[in-house]
């Protein structure tokens, strides 16, 4: 993952230089390690872990959910989304909570579940 | 149980153990005295507050939701029903409270006649305007419910109930066309419609309900599980009118059943309360975990 990340930096460093401009190593880093992060909540809002990966966060992420849902909607509103606890994620359930809570609710409830990770 | 909500159910328990003192007093004295001092005066207070309350709790419920989501229509018009039961308390206040505002006056006559009139308007604006606005919000909500799949299909039992409801409104139906030959009043024909609105909402009220116990218990569902418990009040509120004018009901009963409007009110007030504590407890968390940090 990394690698292709730093692949695609190189080819935008190579764009930009093409153009006259080039970036700090430091910035480079930066950009580097933020599209990392965003690649990996990407894949925790999926709910589909990359192969590898940890799924110790996916736990956290579909058990946090879980307690949301039940919370604002009800205890059994999972079964609405999915027949399987393990296929929670917020793609699937942000429809529902928007419906219900409202896009500026339901955005800062992602915010929580994705808290810390 | 969300603040607001405990603060609302607070209020109704103390305003109804005053009123239990009231009822005792009548029922060892036989005098009206201190029942007709608490309806008039604490009474009217009450549903001022409570209705008041709605109104604004409901307003934020719509704020909630941007010009564009579904749910902003339904809450506009659960919110528009709200102002009109609001408009209609201050309305028939107005009119009860008459005698404390034109006694004495030269215009006493006059005044009385259009406060007579207010009332009438606040009857109508309170009851049926209020019910077709909240009948329109409720079926805006069950259509959301059905686009995601929340309602459940019903039970014989649901069926048997709607088919009654049904049933009674078209033989309601079928009296006042009897009457309208006699030509009454516009805002007769207005407050005849309460009763078929009345069972429109408990059909709803049953389809919500089973969307409830669908659900299961979180603050979403608890608010709509607190409008069946409005609609189903407010229904027997009216049967009981109903039974105390056909004489059905003994004095003390009939006293009795003056309390339900209290419990109807707390009912429709705490709803919005609930989903407002829904849309707000994300945000709260976050300032929670802040102040932690």
């Amino acid at each position: 993952m990394n690698q292709s990340a730093g692949k695609s930096m190189e080819d935008e460093g190579g764009i930009l230089s093409a153009f006259g401009f080039s970036m700090p190593p430091d910035e480079a880093a930066a950009v580097d390690e933020l599209s990392r992060q965003l690649l990996s909540w990407s894949h925790l809002w999926s709910g589909h872990p990359e192969a590898g990966e940890v799924g110790s966060k996916h736990r956290l992420v579909r058990k946090r959910l879980a307690t949301w849902l039940g919370r604002c909607i009800g205890q059994r509103a999972r079964g609405l989304l999915t027949s399987s606890a393990e296929d929670l994620s917020l793609a699937i359930s942000t429809p529902l909570l928007t419906a219900f809570l409202g896009r500026r609710a339901t955005r800062e409830l992602s915010r929580q579940v994705l808290r810390d990770l | 149980m969300p603040r607001f909500v405990q603060w609302i159910w607070r209020v109704c328990a103390i305003h109804v153990m005053l009123g239990m003192a009231a009822y005792l007093y009548y029922l060892m004295t036989d005098s009206y005295r201190y029942l007709i001092w608490y309806f008039w005066i604490e009474g009217t207070l009450f549903l001022l507050l409570m209705t008041a309350a709605e109104s604004f709790l409901a307003l934020q419920c719509r704020a909630g939701f941007d010009a564009d989501e579904p749910m902003r229509l339904a809450w506009t018009f659960i919110a528009l029903s709200s102002f009109s039961r609001f408009a209609g308390a201050v309305l028939m206040a107005a009119k009860g409270w008459h005698f404390t505002w034109i006694t004495g006056q030269t215009s006493s006559a006059l005044a009385l006649i259009s406060l007579k009139r207010l009332a009438r308007i606040g009857d109508v604006v309170g009851g049926p305007l209020a019910l077709a606005l909240l009948a329109a919000g409720l079926s805006r909500v069950l259509k959301i419910q059905r686009m995601f799949n929340v309602l459940s299909r019903l039970t014989r039992m649901d069926r048997l109930l709607i088919g009654l409801i049904v049933a009674f409104t078209l033989g309601q139906v079928v009296n006042i066309a009897q009457y309208i030959a006699y030509r009454p009043q516009l805002s007769t024909v207005f407050l005849w419609l309460s009763d078929p609105l009345l069972a429109l909402l408990l059909i709803e009220a049953v389809l919500i309900r089973r969307s409830v116990i669908r659900v299961g218990f979180g603050l979403i569902s608890q608010c709509w599980g607190m409008y069946v418990i409005a609609i189903v009040t407010t229904s027997a509120g009216d049967a009981s009118l109903w039974a105390a004018n056909a004489g059905l009901l003994s004095a003390p009963m009939t006293a009795l059943s003056w309390y339900i409007w209290f419990f109807a009110s707390a009912a429709f007030a705490s709803a919005p309360a609930y989903q407002l504590a829904a849309i707000s407890l994300p945000s709260a968390e976050e300032s929670a975990a802040r102040t932690r940090v």
